[in-house]
This record gives structure tokens, sequence and C-alpha cells, in this order.
């Protein structure tokens, strides 16, 4: 029955040539193709930080790569998947041995099962196996289960892809035990039988089934070219399915950037020419990097399932954002190949990416947490903002008022920068141009835009002021000689207007020797301590929460009680202190100071879902889906809480927003941090 | 389709106004200029013909130096070529229309597009007058323009007290252009690329001699004698209440006695 040694490697040969070649020419396709992109300095061999960097990578590449770190977020998903990876990896030792027995012959045997002295390692490895062809089962069913039965939002549009490649792995793994089951059956299993608990066990109903030796040869003889067609039949659809992150994901971990999260890439222009392009309409105005992510997505959704746009029903995935990325790749890859002058689908357009998609994005930076392979999505959609407002123009009719604003007044709305500093009236607060410079200054108290023009985040200024005050802290302001920091126009893809304001900040904050800055916005917190430092102003910068906390801490901050009994507070998070600065702690803390019973959100810390105002959507409308500031005024409200505690203007004005619009706010009153510590001075 | 047309750099709408220590006028110092928001449509407007019927849009504004900084800016949006009457001027709008006319006269121009006013002094007198002086149709507050392929004429609609008027007029025409003309409320906002190309487009600058008027022609026919600011809003009074009909009581006696605007 089974065919002779010669015929069967040429057989074995064959399939593997026709394997590899597909599987390498789509590689080399693949990897051409990433080669176009722009370079990144994630990774730049010419950056000595490359050097510094690769510890750290290997560490990451531990930690997310093989230990799957953030794949356990979600728990069904990352068991099903452990068990398939870890599996996959023990199981790659019978491929060695199934190819070895195609190639030399049936008496091939691993390195290590050779011999029969006691250090023979196959049994352990034929235990490990063994189990391991128990635990892929269960993966798979688990995953088959979830895709068939469950069927859950995010992993809609995969389906077809997903089942083919299950069934390859149930193939796998299905062929593999029956082989070993029949080895043991026969007798010619290396290990002693002990060691398979598995394969024992179907090697034992075979045998009760009475089988015949020619049923069993041919059982086995399919068996063992079923494997080995699955094997390498999986390994020649793997660049061309989503699967391929079996290949990628790795190389994405490890290459991830190690930069503080969230931080935009700084264009340059220092030369500018009239044919220059900005942004990226094109695939391969990405970055290598930006292919390598899309390469390495698996349509897992997780992404999605966090965002708040697509949670509130607007046109925005960012998992669309990353496989229509891959897509037009795909359908773009002949003119790129050819010098990119041809004709191809746009990637901004009804085909891809609409422009809505584009402008639903909050920067929350939840899908860049919860991704397992450090996908960066939000900085793709940076990108084509880029290219929509500095190549075409083309923006949101408020978002272009806001940007007009911010060319003319340096703040997004329409006041007069004369009248910045027109909410300390009555409070004599110190101008840093009367003082000379910072020198003797503890701390520059940056107001920003919002404290400065709202009257609703006046209060929370003057409630800072008061807290200095009482502490003792030695502070100016800018006044007048303050502009928006930037972040608005950066995160609108107006990456020329954010750079022109930031470099005038800069130049002012080092004017004035400008060594210490509290802000109690993020966002000008998260532009000073993490971009800033990019275009020339370094300073340590400290967000008002950190420094109420570090007062209170020191006691320089004394609190009267309030002899009210416990109040019940809940805290959200702002983005761009949590996620993309890890500050979770000082507001909960200064919460607990206070004396309030702190009640989670469901969603809160890494999870904290955004208040819908980040990205500059706080200057625009929300014209699709639903109000994402109500439904996490509904979901604070949820705690039983009484205190809605932010630390950032713009949550501020969204929770107050939400919280009227949804007559939540009799139950609820949002608050800033600083005010609820001010009352008790 | 050649258009022209003629724009005015004012103070942005959020300055805060000072009245010249010296003479009745706007203090300049520390004011932001832009382009007087009506005019900006009106360069929208001819961009947008442009695209369609091809030919060229030139604009046209009067004033100091910094006016340059304007002309750049309609450059970038997309115009072709600028002109700069380079005088620091303190006249009236007739006065503005006729400098403008003599400008405009050798540019090449099937049409002339002025904002149906500027938001600084609000006079809306320029299109009218340059109508007049340019010795062609005008049409003021224009909200509808559709000019024939032929370019002899244009079928032009604007909005009088309750009614719209629809008029066909031979071209060349002055038109003053009023928010919503062709659908257009906002401009364009300028990209990168056109605004480095528009550093290198033609921007012409002519001082009143260059232009053949002489001293008597540009004689303003009006003077500011006086200006002053609007004297400052007394703060408005805040009811306090327990209920509703305590409010209403204490709003109608107020209403009575210290605002004396009810007589029962």
């Amino acid at each position: 029955m089974a065919l002779e040694a010669p015929i069967r490697a040429l057989l074995v040969a064959a399939i593997l040539a026709v394997s590899l070649s597909v599987f390498g020419i789509r590689m080399a396709h693949l990897l051409r193709l990433m080669w176009r992109a722009k370079p990144t300095p994630i990774f730049n061999l010419h950056l000595f930080p490359w050097v510094v960097d690769v510890p750290e990578r290997i560490r990451s590449l531990i930690v997310y790569g093989f230990l799957q770190k953030r794949m356990f977020k979600e728990w069904y998903g990352g068991v099903l998947h452990a068990f398939i990876f870890f599996g996959f990896l023990v199981l790659f030792a019978t491929v060695v041995q199934f190819v070895g027995e195609g190639l030399v012959g049936p008496d091939f045997q691993l390195p290590l099962a050779a011999g029969d002295t006691p250090s023979r390692l196959i049994e352990p490895l034929a235990l490990f196996v063994d189990l391991f062809i128990a635990f892929v089962f269960l993966g798979i069913a688990m995953a088959m289960f979830r895709r068939v039965v469950i069927r859950p939002k995010k992993l809609k549009g995969s389906f077809a892809d997903g089942m083919i490649v299950l069934t390859l792995i149930l193939t796998i793994v299905t062929t593999l035990a029956l082989v070993t089951a029949i080895h043991i059956l026969r007798q010619e299993f290396p290990a002693s039988a002990a060691w398979t608990p598995v394969s024992r066990v179907l090697a034992g109903q075979i045998g009760r089934a009475g089988w015949s030796p020619e049923l069993t040869g041919t059982v086995n003889e399919a068996a063992w070219w079923g494997h080995l067609l699955a094997l390498f039949g999986f390994l020649a659809y793997l660049p061309f399915s989503k699967h391929f992150h079996v290949v990628t994901a790795l190389p994405n971990v490890f290459f991830r950037s190690l930069e503080p999260r969230g931080r935009l890439r700084p264009m340059d222009f220092t030369v500018m020419g009239e044919n220059d392009r900005y942004g990226a309409s094109r695939v391969e105005d990405l970055t290598w990097k930006d292919i390598l992510d899309s390469y390495g997505c698996t349509h897992c959704g997780r992404c999605e399932s966090v965002c708040p746009a697509a949670g509130t029903g607007k046109p925005l995935s960012p998992k669309k954002i990353v496989v229509d990325v891959r897509e037009n790749l795909t359908a773009s890859s002949r003119d790129i190949l050819a010098g990119g002058t041809g004709t191809r689908p746009a990637l901004i357009g009804p085909e891809y990416i609409t422009e809505d998609e584009l402008w639903s994005c909050t920067t929350c930076l939840a899908c860049v947490e919860e991704c397992p392979v450090f996908i960066d999505q939000m900085g793709k959609i940076i990108e084509m903002r880029r290219h929509l407002v500095m190549m075409e123009g083309k923006m949101p009719a408020e978002a272009q008022g806001a940007l007009r604003n911010l060319e003319v007044n340096q703040n997004p709305w329409a006041f007069n920068n004369e009248k910045r500093a027109d909410w300390t009236e009555g409070l004599q607060v110190p101008l840093l141009k009367e003082r000379g410079d910072a020198t003797q200054l503890e701390v520059l108290y940056w107001v920003g835009c919002a404290a400065s023009f709202d009257e609703r985040n006046k209060a929370v200024a003057r409630s800072l002021v008061k807290i200095f005050r009482a502490a003792g802290v030695n502070f100016a302001i800018l006044g007048t000689e303050e502009k928006c920091n930037g972040d608005p126009a950066r995160r609108m893809g107006n990456e020329f207007l954010g750079q022109t304001l930031i470099k005038a900040n800069a130049e002012t904050l080092n004017r004035y020797k400008v060594h210490t800055v509290v802000t109690a916005c993020p966002h000008c917190f998260n532009t000073f301590k993490n971009e800033y430092p990019q275009f020339g102003f370094n300073a340590r910068v400290i967000h008002h929460t950190e420094y109420i906390a570090e007062l209170l801490q020191k006691g320089r901050l004394k609190l009267k009680a309030d002899g009210q009994g416990k109040t019940t507070a809940t805290y959200h998070d702002s983005c761009y202190l949590g996620r993309y600065n890890q500050i979770y702690e000082p507001q909960r803390d200064i919460l607990k100071s206070l004396g309030f019973q702190l009640e989670e959100m469901k969603r809160s810390r890494e999870k904290g879902f955004c208040c819908g105002a980040g990205g500059a959507r706080f200057l625009m409308e929300e014209r699709l889906g639903t109000r994402i500031n109500q439904n996490r005024v509904q979901e604070a409200a949820e705690t039983g809480a009484k205190i809605l505690a932010s630390a950032c203007p713009y949550c501020l004005s969204m929770m107050e927003d939400g919280a009227k619009t949804t007559n939540l706010n009799e139950k609820l009153t949002p608050k800033d941090i600083a005010e609820l510590v001010a009352e008790r001075i | 389709m050649n258009t022209v047309v003629c724009i005015k750099q004012v103070p942005d709408t959020e300055t805060k106004v000072k009245v010249h220590p010296q003479r009745p006028a706007l203090d300049p110092e520390g004011v932001k200029w832009v382009i007087s928001p009506y005019d900006e449509l009106a360069i929208e407007a001819a961009l947008r013909m442009k695209e369609k019927m091809g030919g060229t849009v030139t604009v046209v504004s009067m004033g100091p130096q910094r006016v340059e900084e304007t002309l750049r800016t309609a450059l970038a949006m997309g115009a072709d070529s600028a002109v700069h009457i380079k005088e620091d001027l303190d006249v009236d709008a007739i006065t503005v229309a006729r400098i403008l006319a003599k400008a405009i006269q050798g540019l090449p121009r099937d049409l002339v597009l002025v904002g149906k006013q500027a938001i600084d002094d609000d006079s809306g007198q320029v299109g009218p007058a340059l109508g007049e002086f340019l010795g062609v149709p005008s049409v003021g507050i224009a909200t509808k323009l559709e000019v024939a392929a032929d370019k002899k004429s244009a079928k032009v609609s604007r909005q009088i007290e309750g009614a719209e008027e629809n008029l066909e007029i031979p071209l060349p025409a002055v038109l003053s252009v009023q928010k919503g003309l062709n659908g257009i409320h906002e401009p364009r906002y300028p990209t990168l690329p056109n605004i480095m190309k528009a550093k290198s487009k033609p921007l012409k600058a002519q001082a009143l001699k260059d232009l053949g008027l002489k001293p008597e022609e540009t004689a303003p026919r009006t003077q500011v004698a006086e200006m002053a600011l609007p004297p400052p809003r007394k703060a408005g009074k805040l009811i306090e209440y327990e209920t509703p009909q305590e409010a209403a009581q204490k709003l109608l006696t107020l209403l009575r006695e210290e605002a004396k605007l009810l007589q029962i």
C-alpha cells in the first residue's frame, strides 16, 4: 500500500517546492511593496537609538509576542488563541518528523528520538505534542463556536477566510492524531504509550473498532498525506489570507513604536516645493511599518469593539482602516511596482476609506491600546487627515472655521487673544512678563484655551489659582502671550499650522526660561510633555492632578473636613492622561483623600471610554450615530455616583453637555477634580 | 471666463475695536487683518467659475503694505494674479470705486465680483459705484449667477423684500456677492501646495499716479467727523424667585416701574 520511498520522497519534495515557492514569491512581493512605502524613524538603522532600543524590543517581543500579554485582555479569544498558538509552536517538531519521513524514509526519527540512551527527550516531547493536540482541538472548537454560534459583530467580514484557516488547522491536528494513534496501535511509536494520554485513547478506540490491517494502513497513509498537504497548503495560503499574522505578528511587535504613545510623526517643512505631497492619499504614502501593520492584522476586531466611534454608530472602524489599507495595497500593487503613475482605486474614497470615517476618530487611542500586535490605527487616520486638510483643503466646515480661528486668534474659537487672561479679573494672577523670567518661579501655570475662554472651565482655572495660593505655590501665567498648544490643529491634520503654533510657544517658553509647566488640560499636557521636545522645548510637565496629589502628599495643601459623610464619586479617565501617559492614580488618590467613596465605571483606566472630544472632535458637530458623551454619562450614572469627576476641560464640557441632554444632571454633577479640592480649602 | 474680484482687508470680527488717538479712525494697533468674508465668498465664486469654464481670476485691493498678505491669501486660494494699489488713504466708498475702476480697466474681465459689503464700514456701495464708473450693468446682493456658454450674458438672481428678482444681463458686468450665491457658504481653505505656488504668482503693486489719477479725482467726497465707541451696555438684572408666579410678578413690576414700558 505504502509508496516506494523514492517516489514518496519525490512527491514530498514536489509539495514542498510548490508550497515554498508560492509562499516565497508572495512574501517577496509583499516585502517589495513594503519597501516602496515611506521610511519611518521607528526603526532606523542610521539612528543611534536603534542599538539602545534592541533590549527593550526583545523584552516586548517576549512579553507581547510569545507570552501574548495583550491577548488575555479578552479571556475567550485569549485562551483559544493560546491553545492554538502554543500548540503550533510545539507541533512544529512534528513538521520536521513528517518531512523527514517523507524525504528520508519511514524510519526517520528526530535527532533527539534516536538511540536508546536514558537521555532521550522523545518521551516528554511526545507528551507535550500529545497534550497540545488536545489543546489545539479545544482552541479550534472554541474558535468555531465563536464564529458560527456567538458571531460577535467585531468578527464580521472574515467568516470565509476564518473558516478556511480553522478547517486547515483542524485537518492538520486530526491527521496528526490519527497517524500517532495508528503508530501506537502498531507499536511503531518511538515513545511508550504512557506518554501519549490523548492519542492512546484514540488508538484504543480504533483498536476496539476492529479495523483490518489494510484499513489501518490506508487510513494511516491518507492521514499522513492529508497532514502534509494541509500543512504546506496552509503555508502557501497564508500570505494571501488575514492569517498571514502567523508570519508578521511577531515582527510587528518587534518593530513597534517605542515612542510616547500616540506621538505624531513631525513633518519636515524646512524645504518646501510646489509639487511636494503631504500626508497620505495613496497606500505607499504611509510608512513601511503601516504596511507591516496591515499584514499583521488578523481582523480580530478588538480595536473596533473598544472604539467610541464604532460603538456609537459612526462609520469608523479602526479594523476597517487597517483592512482597507491592505486591500487597497493589493489592488494598487501593480501600479505601485510600475512606478505609481497609473490608475487605481482611491484609498480615500467610496470604495475604501471615506472622509466621514476619518473625521469620526477622537484619537482616544483605545484601538492602539487594545491591539495585541501593536498596530497603529490612529497614525494612519491622522496621515490621511493630513492629506485631506493640507493637500485638498477638505474638512468639515466647523473644522475649517476652527483652523482659521487658530490662525487669526491663536485659539480654536472666535475669541480675540487679547481676552485670554480676562478670567483672572479680580484674582491678581501674576503674569510671567512682570516677573522677568521663570527662574524664580516654582511653576508656570499653562492655562490653555478652554480654561481661558470657556465659561464653565474658567471656574476650574479659578479653583486652581485658589489651590496654588493655599499651598503657597510661587506661580505665574503667560496671559496673552499664550497661544493654542498646537494639538487641535495637529490632530485635525494641519501639521503646518500645528507646528507654527508649537514653535511660537516653544520660543516664548524658552525665552522666559520656563522649567516647570503645570496645566489642567491633558491635551496641552501631552503635547508639552511628549511632542514639544521634538521642537526644542524641554521642561518638567505636570498635570494639575499630579501636582495637587503632590501638594497633598507633601502636606503643603491642607483640606477642611466637609462633615457631609461619604459621597459617592466616579472618575472619568481622560484619554490623553490615561492611555497616552499612563496616569491613572493621582486623580483617584485625590478623590479618596477628599473622602469620596470611589465607584469605578465598567470601562475605566486603560479601558476608559472617550468623552468624544479628542482629535479636535470638540470643535466639530457630532452628526453621525448617537452621542458619545451621552453614552458615557449614562455609564457614569449606572455607578450610582453623585459626582462625576474629571480632569480635562473637554471631558468636563462633554460630561456637562451629556448630563444635561440626558436629564441626568439632577442625579450626577460633573466636576473637575480641582474644583472638588478647592471646595475644601 | 475672466473674472476680477475686488477685495478689502478688514479687521478680524473678534478685534477689540479702539479709536485712533489722533484722528477719527480705527486704531490699527494690535489688529488682526483678514479678507472681508463676503469678498472671500466672491473669490470662491470666481474660482468655481474658472474651474468650470476656464479663464483667469485676478484679485485687486487697495491699502498699505499689509494688504499684500491678504492678496497672497487670495492667490493661495487659487487666484492667478493680483493687483495691489499701494496707497494708505482714508477715503469713502465712491472714491474707492473710482480708483478700483481705473485699476480694473486694463485687466481681462468678463465679470467683476465684489462682496455685497465690507464688514468694517458696511457701506455696500463699492459694487454699484464700480458699475457706474466702468459703464457696465451692476447687480447688488446676488444669490444666483449663471453665465451663458458664450460668456456674453448671464442670468442673475437677487433677494428683494419678500421675493426673488431674476435678471438677465449682458457681460461684462459688476456683481456684488451675497452669502449663499450658487450655494457657496464657505470659502475654500488654501492647501499647502497652493500656498507655495502663491509665493511666485504675479502681484503687481501700483500707486495712484501709475493709474493716471489726479489728486482732485481721489479727493474724498465725505469726511468722518468723529468716531466713538458705543456706550458700554449696563449689566442685566437677574430676577431671583421661588415660584414662576413670583418671577412673573417681579418682571411685571420691573417693566412698569423701572423700564416704564408698560402703562397697565
